[in-house]
Parts: structure tokens; C-alpha cells; sequence
């Protein structure tokens, strides 16, 4: 880092430290928001855009860490602003980082000014410390739907500007592909390929795309029947409708403001958080298995079995290399990008079952894994999130025409009727 | 890897897993288990449940039929409208009315004469119910034929008894696991498909078993390679309860682990609701010893000094500090119960009788 950058650290530090009421952060983000979108027309931007990151909450259901606490247990002191708005300071550093507002208790969004990389680290180290925290996981499935609300919410004259990411990291060439700390790499969502990027002989895919709803409405779906890691999206903009630019999201819940207005920049992570809550409920009262207990006046209990399995189902078959370079990448290196645990029990060339661990939040997780699908038993307790980031996962790095099923009900029908049913009624 | 579907099929315990899965919902196209029970409207009620015979039930039926106070079939399925029931029970094979195995078919029989009154659903008499009995291979006909002839004892001898009964019988194909049921159960039941049913597409020199619900049951008969396979399961739920219990704990804590939670978590909690003593037990000494003290045999110096078993053989771990709850964690993600000895006899515990 550099002298100036870190001057600037230190400016925005000192700036959020003055802030000490809602309204003066609205106003301080709102006017920040629209010097930045002023800069941006002049292509001459001189500090960082607004940031958000969605995270969830993963504790059980009622008997949650206070966020204060959480924070305070990661030498981060939280200072209340009012109910459910606090001023970060990192204890680390000394360095006031931005504002963590609590949607409900098992929703945050953190608001940031610093850079990208700063707020990205910060943030993803924030998650991998503590098993109570999560990313907010938009899978391209669920992109496909919002894209739909794009379409419905944006005029078509309007640009979007979607990123598609896809590496099948598993699919190898030649060499094994060799990295033992595979959870601390992100495919740069960067499409600059500098000096040192390596020579990949595998497929990888991104692409941006920036056009008009209209243009992209009408080709996209073609686009994605021809070729399939289209269906992969990993990053959506919804086109601000109080001006130019919109607010960018990302497959791991950072949203960033490309508009002059932070006011609807918040309106929109609250609109696309209450998709995601109202998906997270389906998805837990549908998948989860347990015996329920059914009394009855005599003789005794009755357990009756309810939940119903998750399946993904891959467009086309897995090799065998891919299919066995897939198991023993994830299950013979304590840090892989599933962030999974489980010793596979080998049921044939093709076919493990795993009782396993999600490692992020550490709860059970019981898979079985062919060349064909995934299909996993998610015991009770298990946060859903754990099936969002599986399918997020698997079409980012194995198959980006993978379809989701809870039970027999298709996931992205899940994701639409979540977009119908969502309604929220922020306090502020 | 040797595989022997014929075996397979006549395991009780798969079969078990299999009438659960028949009843999950799956895609309508992609799915691995071909859902016949739930596409035709049937949910599983209840796993094992006891079915006591209600006091004028078993007055009728004492001194006239051979049968039991109360009975413990595999598996209850339900219709949608819960106006239907089927009791299902998994065998090996058919067997004949002379077995012992038919005096727990005529107490089903009995009990499926009033079912709403056994389950206590209602008095109005309105639920029917029939039972059926799984088995692998076996010949559809003598196994009918089986169930004639208790139901028409039954209902000679007593006011009770019930015709409603039939079998469903599994057995491989060449590439496929086969479902075979008599057009009366098909009746009973509206299932949507005419027998035989390809339940499971078989691929090459793959084990067909799906995931399983109930990972072990000592009980039952079983091969070798299929008994060890299901221990192993039994362990890894456990080794995988114990390390997502570990690593979601805060720190410094003390983590106790006792037996039946254990085993409650590694079979959705029908541990919990086993009336089978011997069978409890059983599980009991298989967990503490081959698994448990095996995992403390292979912990390292370090670990093993925050480690301790209880006199109520429960497991303490004392997390005193991130690096201890790394550490624990560490080596139990290490811990590999494919290695252990999965085939060796389970001896009695010092302490079964002082836990009961």
C-alpha cells in the first residue's frame, strides 16, 4: 500500500468516526455516492465506491450471539448508533471500516467506503473466523430469477451489466492441478489477465456483458442454451431507477453502488434480502429431516419422518477424471473450496456417500455424489445456506447447467416464489 | 469392489432405507430411487413404531389365535388423506404360517382390523389398512399364499382379523432392482404404476444402496460386507456429529458426548424410541468400544490430556482454547473409521447392567 492510499485510509477512518446517527450516515453515504457517480461520467474516480456485503446470521434459530458480542469475540468493538445500526472499529487496527446494520436478526448488511480488496479481505476474514457468520450465497440460479426482476423493475432502454464466471477447476488436462489452500482463492472477477495469470487448459469462462435489457432479454436465453456456463452468473446489476448506473451484485452477497443515490442502493439489498430470507425458509422447512413427534392419546408417541432431499442434477455426466479429481480434491485436503469434511465411502467407480461436515458453519451434511447428481440429506439444524453455497459452488467450479430440486419442486421456482412472496417493512 | 445384489435385496436394512426413499419426494424426472410411494400419495407415518393391541383386542384373541400383546412393524405409510394405512414389515424372505415369524404377521393382521383404534386416530372406523410385507426374492405366491392363511385363522378363530394383505418383493434385473406387487396391494394403495417397477437403474460395479436413514440395526441378518459397511456408516455420522458439535462450540467450553446422544444423532432419533433393550445395549458397547475408546487410543499426548471418559460413559472434552479446539478438531478429521476392525465381536460392558 502506498503512502496515499493509506492517507486515504486514514481520512475515510476519521470520516466514518464523526458519524454518530442513522441520518448521518444515510446523508454522508447519499452525498458520497453521488460525488462518486459524478467522478465516475468523468472516468476520473478518486476514492472508492460505497460497498455493501449481505451476510447471514447462522446461528441456531433463537438462540443467536448477539452481534455485539460476535464482533467483540474477533477484537471487533461494534459502537451502537441506535438499535441496529453500529459503527465498526476493528480493535486490530485501530481502523474504523464502515457500518453494520442489523436487518433482522439473521441478516446484516455491512456498508463500506474503503477499497475493494481491503473491504473484500476484511470482510471474508471476518466470515472465516467465526462459524456463526456466512456469506449471503446468490447462485446463478437464483441470479436467472432476479434477472427476470430486472426485466420487470428496469425500462428496456436501460443497460445491464452481468458477469459470468465459470471454471471447472476439476476438469483437468494435463497436469493435477495442485493447491492446497484452495478456500483462500477467488476466480478474480477482475477480466484483466495480467503478467503472471497462468495458462489455463481447462474450461474457464468469463465474460461481461453490458447491453440493453431489451437486446439482452431477447438473446440470453438463446445464449445460454448454445453455450452453459451462461447460465452461470456470478454478479447482476439492477439498473438504480432514480438515475444512472445501478447497484452490482455479487454471487457472495457484495453489492456495489454504481449509482449516485446510497437510498436506493440500500432499498435494493433490502428488497433482494428479503428473496433471499423468504428462499432460506422454504428451503429449511422443505429439506429439513427429522422425526417429528406425533402424540397420541394411546399407545404412546408416533415419529413421523419429514424432510425431503436436495438434489442437483448435472446436464451432462462427469468424467471419471473430473468425477474422481473432484472427491479426492474435496475430501483429501482439510482446506478445499466446498469447505466440506467426510471420509467417502467408494460405492462404486463413480459413486460416494459422504456423512459429512459443512466446515463453515459445522453442521452434518450427508451426501451422495455420482458422475450425475449430488443428492444430500440436510438434518435438521442445518442452515440452509449450506445448500445455497453447495449450488453456488457446483455451478461456479463444476457445472453450470446443474438444476437444484428441494423434493420434487425445482429450485428456481423455489427463487420465484420467494420473489413473489418477499415483503419487507424496514423500520427506517 | 464384490457385490452381491441377490444379498443385497434380502437385506432387511436396505430394504428399510429403500420403502423410505420410495416415499421421499424426488424430480419428477431426475430422480435416482423411482418415488412410487410418494407419487402415489403415500408419506411415511411412522419408523418402527410398537403397536399395542387395544384391551378388548387382546381378550378376544387369548386362548384362540397364537399372537402378541403388541408388535413393532418396520415402517407405517400413510395415504394423503390418512384414510388408508399400510404396515410394512422387511424380511430376508417369505416364510410360512408355521414360523415363529407369523405370530407377529397375525398380531399385524389383528391390529390392521381396527387401526384407527391401535393408532388412536379416531374411533369412527373409517381408516383401513393393510399389511404387506417386503422381501427380497422370494416368491410372490407362497409369500400370499402365507398371509391367507393367518388372515383366514385369524378371522376363523376370532371377530377380528383382516383380509387386506399382500407383499411387495424386490429383485435385480439385469439392470435394474425390480418392484413386484400383487394387483390387490396395487389396488389398495392406487399405486401409480403397474409391477414390476424399476426402482433403482443399476450401473456397472456399483453398490445400488442409497443413502441411508437408518445406517445400522444389529438385529438384523446381514453379510459381512454388508455389516461392515453399515457400522462404518453408523461411525462416520458419529465421527461427524462429534467434530460439527466441536467446531461450532465456543471457546473455552466443556463438550460432554454421551452414548445415546450419540447414536439418537446418528439415526434421526429413533434410538430414542427403540423398546429393544438388547439391541440398545448392543449399540451402546459397539460405540464405546470399538469407536470411542479407539479414538482415544489414536488421539496424540496433547489431545488426549483434554480428553476424559465419564463414569456414565460419556466423552468430556475440555475446549480450553482455540489452539485445543483446532487441534481436537484437527485429529478427529484425521480419524478414520474405515480402518478400524468393523467385523470384530462386540463383547458385553462392565457397566450394561448398572446403565439400565
Amino acid at each position: 500500500m502506498n503512502m496515499k492510499e493509506r492517507m486515504l485510509d486514514i481520512d475515510i477512518s476519521k470520516e466514518m468516526q464523526s458519524i454518530n446517527s442513522r441520518e448521518k450516515m444515510i446523508r454522508y453515504f447519499d452525498g458520497y455516492s453521488a460525488e462518486r457517480m459524478e467522478e465516475l461520467d468523468e472516468r476520473k474516480t478518486k476514492r472508492p465506491l460505497v460497498k455493501s456485503y449481505m451476510l447471514e446470521h447462522v446461528g441456531d434459530t433463537g438462540s443467536q450471539k448477539k452481534v455485539a458480542d460476535l464482533l467483540l469475540s474477533m477484537n471487533i468493538e461494534p459502537r451502537k448508533i441506535d438499535e441496529d445500526l453500529f459503527l465498526i472499529l476493528d480493535g486490530r487496527t485501530g481502523e474504523y471500516m464502515g457500518f453494520l446494520e442489523v436487518l433482522t436478526p439473521r441478516y446484516f448488511v455491512f456498508y463500506t467506503i474503503h477499497h475493494s480488496d481491503k473491504a473484500d479481505k476484511w470482510v471474508r476474514k471476518l466470515v472465516f473466523s467465526s462459524p456463526d457468520l456466512d456469506h449471503v450465497w446468490l447462485s446463478g440460479l437464483t441470479f436467472n430469477v432476479l434477472w427476470q426482476k430486472v426485466i420487470q423493475l428496469a425500462k428496456p432502454h436501460r443497460y445491464v451489466s452481468i458477469l459470468f464466471v465459470h471454471e471447472s477447476i476439476y476438469q483437468i488436462d494435463s497436469e493435477i492441478y495442485e493447491d492446497e489452500n484452495e478456500e483462500d482463492k477467488d476466480i478474480s472477477l477482475s477480466l484483466d489477465e495480467g503478467d503472471f495469470s497462468e495458462v489455463i487448459e481447462r474450461r474457464a469462462s468469463k465474460f461481461k456483458l453490458i447491453d440493453k435489457i431489451s437486446v439482452v432479454e431477447e438473446k440470453l436465453s438463446k445464449l445460454q442454451e448454445l453455450y452453459q456456463p451462461l447460465y452461470a452468473i456470478s454478479q447482476l446489476r439492477f439498473p438504480s431507477p432514480v438515475g444512472r448506473g445501478g447497484h452490482d451484485f455479487y454471487d457472495y452477497g457484495k453489492v456495489t453502488n454504481r449509482s449516485g443515490n446510497f437510498r436506493d442502493h440500500r432499498s435494493h439489498i433490502l428488497y433482494v434480502q428479503g428473496i433471499y430470507d423468504e428462499l432460506m425458509k422454504m428451503t429449511e422447512e422443505k429439506a429439513w429431516y427429522s422425526l417429528s413427534k406425533e402424540t397420541v392419546t394411546a399407545p404412546g408417541q408416533f415419529q413421523k419422518l419429514i424432510g425431503a432431499p436436495v438434489t442437483i442434477k448435472f446436464a451432462e455426466p462427469l468424467t471419471k477424471e473430473t468425477f474422481e479429481y473432484w472427491i479426492h480434491s474435496t475430501f483429501k485436503r482439510p482446506n478445499n473450496r466446498f469447505r466440506l469434511w467426510g471420509n467417502p465411502i467408494l460405492l462404486g467407480p463413480k459413486k460416494v456417500h459422504v456423512y459429512g461436515v459443512d466446515k463453515h458453519l459445522w453442521k452434518p451434511i450427508f451426501l451422495e455424489i455420482t458422475d450425475k447428481h449430488v443428492i444430500a440429506i440436510v438434518p435438521k439444524g442445518t442452515c440452509g445456506n449450506t445448500i445455497h453455497r453447495l449450488i453456488c459452488n457446483i455451478q461456479r467450479y463444476i457445472d453450470p447447467a446443474a438444476k437444484a430440486y428441494i423434493g420434487d419442486t425445482e429450485y428456481t421456482s423455489m427463487v420465484e416464489k420467494s420473489s413473489k412472496e418477499a415483503r419487507y417493512e424496514p423500520k427506517y | 469392489m464384490s457385490l452381491n445384489i441377490d444379498e443385497l435385496c434380502k437385506n432387511p436394512l436396505f430394504q428399510i432405507n429403500l420403502a423410505i426413499w420410495l416415499a421421499q419426494p424426488q424430480p419428477v424426472e431426475d430422480y435416482y430411487v423411482y418415488p412410487l410411494f410418494y407419487k402415489s400419495g403415500l408419506n411415511v407415518y411412522s419408523i418402527s413404531p410398537k403397536l399395542s393391541l387395544p384391551p378388548e383386542m387382546i381378550l378376544e384373541t387369548s386362548g384362540k389365535v397364537d399372537c402378541q400383546g403388541a408388535a413393532k412393524p418396520d415402517l407405517i405409510l400413510e395415504a394423503e388423506n390418512k384414510k388408508k394405512l399400510c404396515i410394512l414389515e422387511c424380511k430376508a424372505s417369505s416364510f410360512s404360517s408355521e414360523s415363529s415369524t407369523a405370530k407377529q404377521a397375525r398380531t399385524l393382521l389383528i391390529a390392521c382390523s381396527n387401526i384407527a383404534k391401535v393408532l388412536a386416530i379416531s374411533e369412527r372406523g373409517e381408516h383401513k389398512a393393510i399389511l404387506c410385507y417386503l422381501v427380497g426374492l422370494g416368491d410372490i405366491g407362497l409369500m400370499e399364499d402365507t398371509l391367507t392363511v393367518l388372515a383366514e385363522e385369524v378371522k376363523e378363530k376370532t371377530s377380528l382379523g383382516s383380509k387386506n394383505h399382500g407383499c411387495f418383493v424386490i429383485r435385480p434385473s439385469q439392470s435394474a432392482i425390480l418392484m413386484e406387487y400383487s394387483q390387490n396391494v396395487k389396488d389398495f394403495l392406487n399405486l401409480v404404476k403397474d409391477p414390476p417397477v424399476e426402482v433403482i437403474k443399476l450401473e456397472e460395479n456399483t453398490n445400488p444402496h442409497p443413502l441411508y436413514f437408518i445406517p445400522y440395526d444389529p438385529n438384523m441378518d446381514q453379510t459381512k460386507e454388508e455389516r461392515e459397511l453399515c457400522r462404518r456408516i453408523l461411525f462416520e455420522r458419529i465421527l461427524g456429529y462429534m467434530i460439527s458439535k466441536i467446531g461450532g462450540a465456543s471457546v473455552p467450553s466443556k463438550i460432554t458426548f454421551t452414548l445415546e446422544e450419540l447414536l439418537n444423532s446418528a439415526t434421526f432419533g429413533i434410538y430414542e424410541i427403540w423398546e429393544d433393550q438388547e439391541a440398545k445395549k448392543f449399540l451402546r458397547n459397539l460405540v464405546r468400544s470399538h469407536f470411542l475408546l479407539e479414538i482415544l487410543k489414536s488421539s496424540g499426548e496433547s489431545i488426549r490430556a483434554t480428553m476424559a471418559y465419564g463414569p456414565g460413559n460419556e466423552l468430556l472434552f475440555d475446549l480450553r482454547d482455540k489452539a485445543t479446539q483446532e487441534e481436537l478438531l484437527n485429529q478427529l478429521q484425521k480419524f478414520m473409521p474405515e480402518n478400524l476392525d468393523l467385523s470384530k465381536e462386540v463383547e458385553p460392558g462392565l457397566f450394561d447392567n448398572v446403565e439400565d
